[in-house]
């Protein structure tokens, strides 16, 4: 019998091409705009949002000066009322929470934050900062950390590149809100609106799962460990204390997470405690069904919210007299 | 080592293996719960032999029964049971009745919803005596299991499909007529999957945030604001759907099959009646050849006619998710169709009105169907009485309050700017005819440019996290 397919090999190698062409030129971006893009000049150029200078040239020598560090879900953290309520002229704290921070880019502040020699950082952590993956189907650890080199060349979120070019060449007027922020005294990285609102009822959310579960390189969660655990380290070696605390998740996100992230995160902490040294705050659950947050990560920063305040101000005291 | 050879040109072989990896391919997303589909393609291929055969209208009728009560209940026991069970159980609430029934937790198998309406229409069609039973059990069950239209449809009926895998075999004298694939075919199917996967990968999943950003938390929200999430989750599904339907279409065109068109430009719809014939069209042809035709469809009275429309997409809703938010979908749209009817009724005149022919009139038909069908995405959309009730009397009642939408629109610029520019892209395809196979039909380099411009597009707004097909969940 016969058999024949006639098709033309060009048609099937175009498609292929168009691939191979769109992958290399991806990849190019990456490590060239995007390199420089992931750069981050939150952490480099450390501007304080009041006095539109350095904030790390500033004189700590007048107080016990302690350090708050973290993501948005810090960020929360009204630090005007922590320090009221430990209401100490000898002690001040400040807020430094950055959004969407990781340790990984957390890292590269570390000199100057050794400079300002705090007496204290309290550096609130969570499962986002380390995006611990949803199962455990993943290769083994070893193989993985192997391909980690490789696979920090490979273009993980292009979008991002793509709409910070965009967002580089428009004019700076273009389309931006001329809202001005709202700050709060010593938090000097982060913005806050103008009116902001009371805390809101939430739904349970089908986007929770989807964030939680989205998460699935190895890579990205022993980074972060690692730049973790050089922080601490590095501290420690320059004689500030740090203590860790884990940030607050609604119910409703911790839910959608997996046995596997919450047995991963507990032995991320467990090795912090036993091998750093480092002692540990468990907040993740403690309002989890309360009727306190702005969305279903972050408490909300409205005066009515004291709670979290109350025990951030709480583990300061503590871990000041101690 | 001939042998081999000769056993892999052999068409059968073929048949076989693409039998086993459409298996593969959906033990890979659904595991054990492959058993069901294989049930359901035994159980078809000898109830439609046995209807076949049978000369007594009587027992082809109760064949038929149980090949349709098989492929219901299956259907019904994995997607219905936990919504019967807390139904059953509210009511139970209400009158205060101790003992609630626990919840199954049954997991929903990977598009039973499109398998089982698949096999039904082929019993029924045997039945109809339109179709010929398969003699062979592999072309049958490749029938089911098609791996590209298997997760999501398109629908495809036996009548359509089978022929084009008789069509490929001749059996006379041990004969085997060639399989070819042609240039056409490939460069054509290659070309709608990559304009599938733009649609997908570029506008629905850059416009998800959008509307899920408003439908979130949509109490409280301006009109104009939930009109805006409203017209990004009408895109983002139809760009979800019909991208995974031409991905499907244009897999299935590679291996030479056609699979049939699933969508024809429905927001482009003069009337409800008009939007079911471009919308998910294999399940709108499925509805009123399987449920609306047999119910009577339009040859009963007018209040019968309705009656009809209204329980068709009734069960169409509920066919999307155990949930009422569907079934208010389905209903608000049997209710556009039956008012649409209703009205044609009474002034028959209208149909044939110059101003509903003039390019205005259509314009006017096109914004109020759209305008409803909007509407009804807003059930479909959110999760629960309170978060519809408001967002459909924003909708509805519109507060002409610009300043938040303004704010929405600049904290969403990325998911704006691409909306719009769908509208616009998406206008022009209306006015083209045909466009994607004129361009699978250029030459090979211009072809390669524009392929080129699909994947960096699709690559330069890839984020990571793609969003699941919304499909998929039913």
């Amino acid at each position: 019998m016969n058999f024949k397919i006639t098709t033309n090999i060009k048609i099937i190698t175009i498609p292929l091409l168009a691939l191979i062409i769109t992958f290399i030129l991806l990849s190019a971006i990456e490590n060239s705009i995007g390199s420089k893009l992931h750069e981050n000049t939150q952490y480099k150029n450390t501007i304080d949002q009041f006095t539109k200078k350095d904030f790390f040239l500033n004189d700590f020598t007048e107080k016990r000066t302690m350090f708050l560090l973290g993501s948005s879900q810090v960020q929360f953290i009204n630090v005007t009322q922590v320090n009221n309520l430990i209401n100490n002229d000898d002690i001040l704290v400040y807020n430094l929470a950055i959004t969407s921070d990781v340790p990984v880019n957390r890292i590269e502040q570390l000199e100057k934050i050794i400079s300002a020699n705090p007496e204290i950082v309290f550096y609130g952590i969570s499962y986002r900062d380390f995006q611990i993956p949803y199962d455990d189907e993943l290769l083994p650890s070893m193989k993985q950390i192997n391909l980690c080199s490789i696979q920090s060349n490979f273009p993980t979120n292009p979008k991002f590149i793509t709409i910070n070019f965009m967002q580089k060449i428009t004019p700076k007027e273009f389309l931006v809100s001329k809202e001005k922020p709202n700050l709060i005294k010593n938090t000097p990285f982060a913005e806050y609106v103008t009116n902001i609102p009371q805390p809101i009822n939430l739904v349970d959310d089908e986007r929770i799962p989807a964030i939680t579960q989205s998460w699935n390189n190895n890579c990205v969660m022993y980074e972060n460990i690692s730049a973790l655990n050089t922080m601490i380290s590095e501290l420690q070696n320059n004689n500030i204390k740090i203590v860790i605390f884990t940030t607050p998740l609604h119910k409703f996100y911790l839910d959608s997470l997996s046995n596997y992230q919450k047995e991963l995160f507990n032995e991320i902490l467990d090795n912090l405690t036993k091998k750093q040294g480092v002692r540990i705050y468990e907040l993740e659950d403690k309002y989890s069904e309360l009727d306190m947050w702005r969305d279903h990560m972050h408490i909300s920063i409205h005066e009515s919210v004291t709670k979290y305040n109350e025990d951030i101000a709480s583990i300061i005291i503590k871990e000041s007299e101690i | 080592m001939c042998s081999t050879v000769a056993a892999i040109k052999h068409r059968k072989f073929q048949h076989v293996f693409l039998l086993l990896s459409s298996y593969f391919f959906f033990y890979y997303t659904s595991n054990y719960l492959i058993v069901l589909l294989i049930a359901s393609t035994i159980l078809d291929f000898y109830l439609g032999k046995a209807i076949w055969k049978t000369t007594d209208v009587a027992r082809k009728k109760i064949l038929l029964i149980i090949s349709l009560a098989g492929n219901l209940g299956l259907l019904g026991f994995f997607k219905y049971a936990d919504f019967a069970i807390l139904q059953f159980n509210l009511l139970g609430n209400n009158f205060n009745l101790a003992n609630e029934f626990p919840f199954l937790n049954l997991a929903l198998p990977i598009g039973i919803s499109f398998y089982t309406f698949q096999t039904i229409s082929y019993t029924v069609d045997i039945y109809r005596g339109k179709l010929k039973p398969s003699e062979s059990f592999r072309e049958f069950a490749l029938f089911v299991a098609f791996f590209p239209q298997l997760v999501a449809g398109p629908i495809v009926r036996a009548s359509e499909f089978l022929p084009q895998l008789r069509g490929k075999i001749e059996i006379g004298g041990g004969n085997l007529k060639q399989i070819i694939i042609h240039n056409s075919n490939l460069k054509l199917g290659i070309t709608i999957m990559a304009f599938g996967f733009l649609k997908k990968m570029f506008f629905a999943d850059n416009i998800a945030p959008l509307a899920n950003d408003v439908f979130s938390n949509p109490v409280g929200m301006d009109s104009f604001t939930i009109i805006l999430g409203t017209i990004g989750f009408g895109i983002q599904i139809y760009c979800d759907f019909s991208g995974y339907s031409d991905i499907a279409i244009g897999a299935a065109l590679i291996l030479g099959f056609k699979l049939p068109v699933n969508f024809n430009k429905p927001y482009f719809a003069t009337s409800p009646a008009d939007f079911w014939r471009r919308w998910h069209i294999s399940l709108s042809s499925w509805l009123r050849d399987y449920l609306y035709i047999p119910l009577g469809g339009s040859k009963k009275s007018g209040g019968r006619t309705y009656f009809n429309l209204a329980a068709v997409m009734f069960l169409g809703g509920l066919w999307h998710g155990a949930s009422w938010n569907f079934v208010i979908w389905g209903m608000l749209h049997g209710a556009y169709l039956a008012i649409h009817r209703l009205i044609l009724d009474k002034f028959p005149n209208l149909k044939d009105h110059w101003f509903f022919h003039s390019k205005i009139g259509m314009i006017v038909s096109i914004f109020i169907t759209q305008y409803f069908v909007f509407l009804a995405w807003i059930p479909f959309r959110v999760k629960n009485t309170d978060d519809m009730l408001y967002s459909m009397q924003k909708y509805v009642m519109i507060d002409f309050q610009f300043s938040e939408v303004i704010q929405f629109i600049i904290s969403h610029k990325e998911s704006t700017i691409i909306l719009m520019l769908f509208i616009i892209l998406h206008f022009i395809s209306f006015r083209k005819n045909n466009l994607i196979e004129k361009i699978s039909k250029i030459n090979l380099k211009s072809w390669f440019v524009i392929l080129l411009i699909i994947s960096l597009t699709i690559a330069l707004f890839y984020d990571g996290n793609p969003e699941d097909f919304i499909y998929f969940r039913f």
